[in-house]
């Protein structure tokens, strides 16, 4: 069993194999103290984007039944029955508050802990007193997170705001509710990510204007071609070799990849598109969105670095199984169905080290509703891109391949319209084949299921 | 090639860095959002001869002595919070300018105050170190601070020595107790 000091973390696997365990909070006060022990359960950017995932006395319980509050019992105030498993992968971090309700502040309280306890007991336990705050009336006891890997921290740290604060924090809203009273009004919902394009557009207009013109250009090309109103998920997938590095550095990437934001918002009613790195690795890098574009890429660069070769084939995986999780990313043999395509734009500037699995990935991929849409930089051998447009053994020929000197080469409706180049009849020719417009499969992000068979 | 290195990490870079001439160190991280004193993170380089300790105290590279003598060794300026997107303290070096009777360049990273304030590592959002090869921009190593060095205070980052005419990196990644003062003493500096 380890004892955690505050500010230290550690690999969840470290602590327990298990996915599914409870996490118990306790806290000894004074006579008059109330406490109100709760679970945020927030997303890459640490916002609650969804506030079904605020676990407290009114909504015990998210949705899938993955976060639960138990009450008290077995020396804690409060317990969460967690199961990892179960989560969204939109969830990335599970915060453990402490709000004193009431007069009084963190330091007048005697001490607390929270603990994490697995099948076979509790394997870690992070204890505090009061004199480890100060005037404090919320507090982060500790979080899970998710960061390449399930991790625990003992936070210790809060807001003299109190839940005010810890809400603001989390990006929700601000409430009014007098601190003394449990009135019905408190945990009020924070507002719901807009579902209507009109709203899209006005988001654009007011948090991201420099976006406003690329959007316009988008919807030229996509007139063209009759999809002004279709819906698709996005994903820009982006080299980090090193001979990138001049691209990233001249913030290039990052203009391209406010273009293919520009397409996300188009397509994608909450105007995001997904970022995937690959070089010697995959990675998931999280969404770009209109909130958070400025400086992305840069910031994404600084985080990830940049890798020594080029695998297409690893993050072609990586790819398949965020969007269709049932297969893993691994051999299909089957079409499967979706009611949503998904677009990946993906920028490289050199050959693939794993040729034959990324044939093998194109392969299983074409039985997925998913467009791989290649655009080769620079002056380099293409040889696996090259080779695309003859590759056999494919469901459906599910990509596209255009060669650029460097991606600001080409003007925004040149753009537009090489990216559309094919994906048009691709769409055509899956829906015909069934892999769209059938039931859906497998875990959903937020807003997949309101899109029933449009365009 | 940036390499993400956790305790023990060791890059050897004659091959991958050929003619490195330039470095960046950068130290970056998140101002405090919740309250309590803020987080000053500090970055130090010891120049030292070959007995392994400074030749004088001006050897010492760090926010209240910003530049080496011989112009080898320049400190950009101390941030106190981490307010700023990227790097929040840089540190670089010109290979090509530092004397010849220092042998090895000694990076660290302090937090200020860390015993008064009750801070470590893990403590700080998003803190790591980093050198760069300043010609090529490519990042030769990176620590995460925040959560491979959440219980310290203090750590040894990396060594930059002299092997021949050139120069390589020996990433170190240790923790160390008691404060940068501490660790100039350990190198020779006489602290007041």
């Amino acid at each position: 069993m380890k004892e955690f000091v505050r500010g230290q973390k550690g690999r969840l696997s470290d602590l327990t194999p298990a996915e599914a365990f409870r996490v118990g909070v306790d806290i000894q006060g004074t006579a008059s103290q109330v406490f109100d022990i709760s679970c945020f359960g927030v997303d890459q950017d640490d916002r609650l984007s969804d506030d079904r995932y605020f676990i407290f006395y009114n909504q015990k319980t998210s949705p899938e039944g993955a976060l639960k509050a138990t009450g008290p019992g077995e020396g804690d105030r409060e317990s969460f029955e967690v199961d990892l498993s179960r989560l969204p992968s939109t969830i990335r971090r599970l915060v453990f508050t402490i709000t004193v309700d009431g007069p009084g502040v963190m330091k007048d309280v005697s001490s607390g802990h929270l603990r994490i306890v697995d099948s076979l007991g509790e394997v870690v336990r992070f204890r505090f007193r009061g004199e480890d705050f100060g005037e404090e009336k919320a507090v982060v006891a500790g979080e899970i997170y998710f960061k390449e890997a399930w991790r625990f921290g003992a936070v210790g740290q809060g807001f003299k705001g109190g839940l005010s604060a810890l809400l603001k924090h989390f990006g929700g809203e601000e409430i009014d509710a007098p601190p003394s009273s449990p009135a019905p009004s408190r945990g009020s919902a924070p507002p719901v990510p807009s579902s209507s394009s009109v709203d899209l557009e006005k988001r654009i207009e007011k948090e991201a204007p420099q976006l406003v013109s690329l959007v316009k250009q988008a919807t030229v090309s996509l007139k063209k071609v009759g999809l002004e109103d279709h819906r698709a998920k996005v994903a820009l997938c982006l080299d980090i070799s090193g001979s990138m590095s001049p691209l990233y550095a001249s913030g290039t990437i990052q203009s391209f990849a406010e273009r293919i934001l520009a397409l996300g918002c188009k397509f994608d009613d909450d105007g995001s598109i997904d970022i995937f790195l690959f070089g010697k690795n995959a990675h998931e890098a999280g969404e770009m969105t209109i909130g958070n574009f400025k400086g992305r890429v840069d910031r994404l660069i600084r985080k990830y670095g940049l890798e020594g070769s080029t695998f297409y084939g690893k993050v072609m995986s990586l790819i398949r199984k965020f969007y269709f999780p049932d297969g893993k990313g691994k051999e299909r043999a089957e079409p499967v169905s979706s009611d949503l395509p998904v677009y990946v734009m993906f920028l490289t500037d050199g050959e693939t080290f794993d040729g034959e699995v990324a044939e093998q990935q194109m392969r299983w991929a074409s039985f997925e509703p998913v467009f791989w849409q290649f655009m080769a930089v620079g002056k380099g051998r293409f040889g696996f891109l090259e080779k695309l447009d003859t590759m056999g053994g494919r469901f459906v020929d599910n990509a596209n391949f255009f060669n650029v000197d460097r991606p600001d080469a080409v003007s925004d409706d040149q753009l537009y319209d090489l990216l559309m180049a094919e994906y048009p009849d691709w769409l055509k020719l899956v829906r015909s084949k069934g892999l769209l417009g059938g039931k859906p499969q497998g875990k959903k992000k937020g807003g997949w299921f309101s899109w029933g068979g449009k365009s | 090639m940036g390499i993400s290195l956790s305790k023990g990490g060791n890059v050897s870079l004659s091959k991958e860095e050929p003619g490195l001439k330039k470095i960046l160190i950068g130290l970056g991280w998140d101002p405090r959002m919740t309250d309590g004193p803020g987080f000053d993170l500090d970055a130090s380089v010891f120049m030292l001869g070959e007995n392994g300790k400074v030749r004088t105290d001006t050897d010492f590279i760090f926010y209240n002595q910003l530049k080496s003598p011989d112009g080898s060794v320049e400190h950009l300026g101390d941030n106190l919070t981490g307010g700023g997107e990227g790097d929040d303290e840089q540190v670089v070096v010109e290979l090509d300018k530092v004397p010849t009777d220092v042998s090895k360049l000694v990076l660290g990273v302090t937090i200020h105050e860390a015993e008064q304030r009750k801070q470590n590592f893990g403590m700080v959002a998003n803190a790591f170190i980093r050198i760069v090869n300043h010609d090529t921009n490519n990042e030769i190593a990176r620590y995460d601070l925040s959560e491979d060095y959440s219980t310290e205070t203090a750590m040894l980052f990396g060594e930059v020595y002299r092997h021949g005419a050139e120069w390589k990196f020996r990433a170190v990644g240790q923790g160390f107790s008691g404060g940068l003062g501490a660790m100039a003493r350990s190198y020779g500096v006489n602290v007041g």
